[in-house]
């Protein structure tokens, strides 16, 4: 390596180490050289080695949000603080907590990690130093690590930040209502309204009108809220661009505001008439209201068949005990609690007391009679027809840490033709 | 929030049989998944067959049943213990031969040699009837031709690509499918997968599940075996006798080397394993463990 090439790099670790003189650099550079190393590389690990901070980590300066794309290392950011919540994250080290939430300055909304616990609260506004621009699933994510310095910023600053004049957080996804999930931020999705109903509430600006209503395609129906003026009808498809999801028992719901971009279709229309017919891998990630399912029932879970109800709160009694109120004479009541699964997704679904009846061909009260001493017969006997059969259920999908959870209004046989369909699939394989 | 339920996945025992790969994961208390040779990936199956014939390896105070159990393109083996009451307490109650159906988590056993098991730790058994044999053979053959197309056309691609599989219009499990097939399992022939699907299905076709059930709640106690696959002629069964007394050792044969020796003088897999089937029945062979062949 010749005197021209190694000379801008000498003058790289001198500004990095100003207090060294060149020629003890030169010496230094040379013992890294003289193994092979790459001149680049050498510069890092003598800058580190002398205790500074290679031109890689050294500040890159103020930044605006809209002006990362993921990489940067070492930048600073003027932003206020939108949203943050705590989240518990498992590591190979026990758990630890992170801080995640949004924050704004006036290019962009981004989303945050914060590892080392500083805390940004909401409606604050901060200087951060130091933070990095990561690439997450598709987004630019800004982390505070342990070199992060955040301090709040002095009064007045951005204090011309209107939120509301801002994109929606993250890029734009356009779905049908069956891939909606709970927690995204910025979707279009084209639907029909079903039903729309006006409601009046309290905000600290006064009364505000918003719209709560329905919303189908043909894959999936989910309710929306609208929460600015809404001039659209019953029977209008839209196009909806820049809503948000929100979580309700795990189902989703489509949220918008002023800011969402609504156009009215006329072309498009859908055949929603019937409830949408769903495989439990599209119900496996978000719930849903009012849908339908065809599954084979393979497995009756305890607490199923003839158990007692606290009269005060309607929980089911454990050993004659309320968790709430104590020792109880309980109210008799009937459910199957089952795993229903149909080759692409497992279920859980609570039949409740008139399916279990219909299923039985018995009311409560005979059960009472009948099954008193031996509440393993019931259970025997719901096992005995439901096991192995396929059925239509139909209701809403709600979904907590237990799962999704299907809880039928309707539950009917399914009915099928082996026969006929063992024809066509026969046919089928003739052609493959 | 608590780990999601396991699917349970439609497989016939032929594609399930010839698994080779198995997923552990990485982490604590990680699921343990089979990758079938058509893709599916497996942790949980269900599936309707003849319970065939159970023998008791553990002893009279704490069971151990293994169970083989038929479906009309091979055998699922099942072990129950005593961490599957409710299975364990179904198979005591059971005279073979039963129609019954089964949940189950997936068992795997890999010898040394690198030779690989799949076998059966079930859950939830209980009896069936034929219509229900019947419904599931054919959402079983759905399922299975959804893999085979996905895996035809995979194997076209270089490399082959989710993406582009669903553009075809393969569902999106399907899709995945066939680009685990390829990945792991190269160009494999696909035929006795395909012969599976067709012999189950003209099983259904037989009629025999008709008119009889899905309105009824009776479960007879047990439904006589139907005659599936006896249509093995002496030649065949002698021929197989032979390549097995040969390839024995001291311990037997290994199940691979039988049907490697078999597919050269023209026996198909589908054809041996009946014939197999059909000696083990009759005495003439026994299965020391699962995998290893050996005359009496």
């Amino acid at each position: 390596m010749n005197q021209e090439q190694i000379a801008p790099v000498i003058r790289e670790i001198k500004e990095a180490l100003p207090e060294k003189k060149e020629e003890e650099l030169k010496t230094e550079l040379d013992r890294y050289l003289r193994y092979g190393i790459d001149p680049q590389e050498a510069k890092k690990a003598i800058i580190r080695k002398f205790g500074g901070t290679p031109a890689s980590f050294a500040s890159m300066g103020e930044k605006k949000l809209g002006e990362l794309k993921g990489g940067e290392m070492n930048v600073d950011l003027t932003v206020r603080c939108l949203s943050s919540r705590e989240r518990e994250q498992k590591t190979q080290n026990g758990d630890r907590i992170l801080i995640t939430g949004l924050i704004a300055d006036d290019t962009m909304i981004r989303r945050f990690v914060s590892w080392e616990g500083q805390m940004l609260d909401k409606g604050t506004t901060y200087l951060i130093r130091g933070a990095s621009a990561k690439t997450f699933r598709g987004e630019v994510e800004i982390n505070l690590g342990p070199y992060t310095k955040v301090e709040e910023a002095p009064e007045g600053t951005l204090s011309r930040l209107d939120i509301s004049k801002l994109p929606r957080f993250g890029n734009l996804q356009e779905l049908k209502l069956k891939d909606v999930r709970p927690g995204m931020g910025n979707i279009q999705v084209t639907a029909k309204v079903m039903d729309l109903e006006k409601r009046t509430i309290e905000t600290d600006k006064g009364k505000k009108s918003i719209f709560d209503g329905m919303l189908a395609d043909d894959t999936k129906r989910v309710r929306f809220t609208s929460w600015s003026e809404f001039g659209y009808d019953i029977g209008d498809v839209l196009t909806i661009r820049g809503a948000y999801v929100k979580d309700w028992r795990g189902i989703p719901q489509i949220n918008f505001d002023e800011r969402a971009e609504i156009k009215k279709e006329e072309e498009i229309d859908f055949d929603i008439m019937k409830t949408p017919h769903l495989f439990a891998e599209d119900l496996v990630n978000a719930g849903a209201t009012d849908i339908e399912i065809t599954g084979t029932i393979i497995e009756i879970r305890d607490g199923s068949g003839l158990i007692f109800r606290c009269p005060e709160c309607n929980r089911s009694l454990l050993n004659g005990n309320c968790a709430l109120h104590g020792q109880q004479s309980g109210v008799a009541d009937l459910r199957t609690k089952v795993v229903m699964d149909d080759g692409t997704g497992s279920l859980f679904a609570v039949l409740n007391t008139e399916i279990t009846e219909n299923v039985l061909g018995r009311k409560v009260s005979e059960c009472v009679e009948r099954y008193q001493d031996d509440d393993q017969r019931i259970v025997q006997e719901l096992s005995q027809i439901l096991l192995g059969r396929d059925y239509v259920m139909r209701g809403n999908v709600i979904r907590d840490d237990f799962g999704p959870t299907v809880l039928p209004a309707q539950m009917t046989k399914h009915s099928s033709d082996d026969m006929e369909e063992a024809r066509s699939l026969l046919d089928e394989m003739e052609v493959i | 929030m608590a780990r999601m339920r396991e699917v349970a996945r439609r497989v016939f025992a032929v594609e399930y049989n010839r698994s080779q790969h198995e997923d552990r994961g990485m982490e604590e208390n990680a699921p343990n998944y089979i990758i079938t040779p058509l893709g599916a990936i497996v942790n949980r199956l269900y599936f309707v067959g003849v319970m065939m014939n159970k023998s008791n390896t553990g002893s009279e105070d704490s069971p151990q049943y293994r169970v083989e159990v038929r479906d009309p393109t091979g055998t699922f083996y099942l072990y129950a213990g005593q961490y599957q009451p409710q299975a364990l307490n179904t198979i005591a109650n059971l005279e073979p031969p039963a129609l019954v159906g089964v949940v189950g988590k997936v068992r795997t056993f890999v010898k040394e040699d690198g030779t690989f098991y799949a076998s059966v730790k079930p859950e939830v058994i209980f009896p069936a009837e034929l219509p229900l044999r019947d419904r599931w053979i054919v959402e079983t053959a759905r399922f299975t031709i959804e893999r085979l197309k996905a895996v035809k056309d995979a194997m076209g691609q270089d490399p082959p690509s989710v993406d582009s599989l669903v553009e075809k219009g393969h569902p999106n499990r399907a899709a995945s499918a066939g680009v685990n097939a390829v990945g792991l399992y190269g160009n494999l022939d696909l035929a006795p997968f395909s012969e599976g699907v067709k012999t189950a299905l003209e099983l259904v076709l037989e009629g025999r599940g008709k008119d009889n059930g899905h309105e009824t709640e009776e479960h007879p106690p047990s439904i006589p075996l139907e005659n599936e696959g006896t249509g093995t002629s002496p030649d065949v069964k002698e021929r197989v006798l032979k390549i097995i007394n040969e390839a024995s050792g001291e311990k037997g044969a290994l199940y691979r080397d039988i049907i490697t020796s078999c597919e050269k003088s023209g026996i198909d897999k589908i054809q041996l394993e009946e014939t197999i089937q059909e000696l083990l029945d009759e005495g003439q062979i026994y299965e020391p463990t699962i995998g290893i062949i050996k005359p009496i």
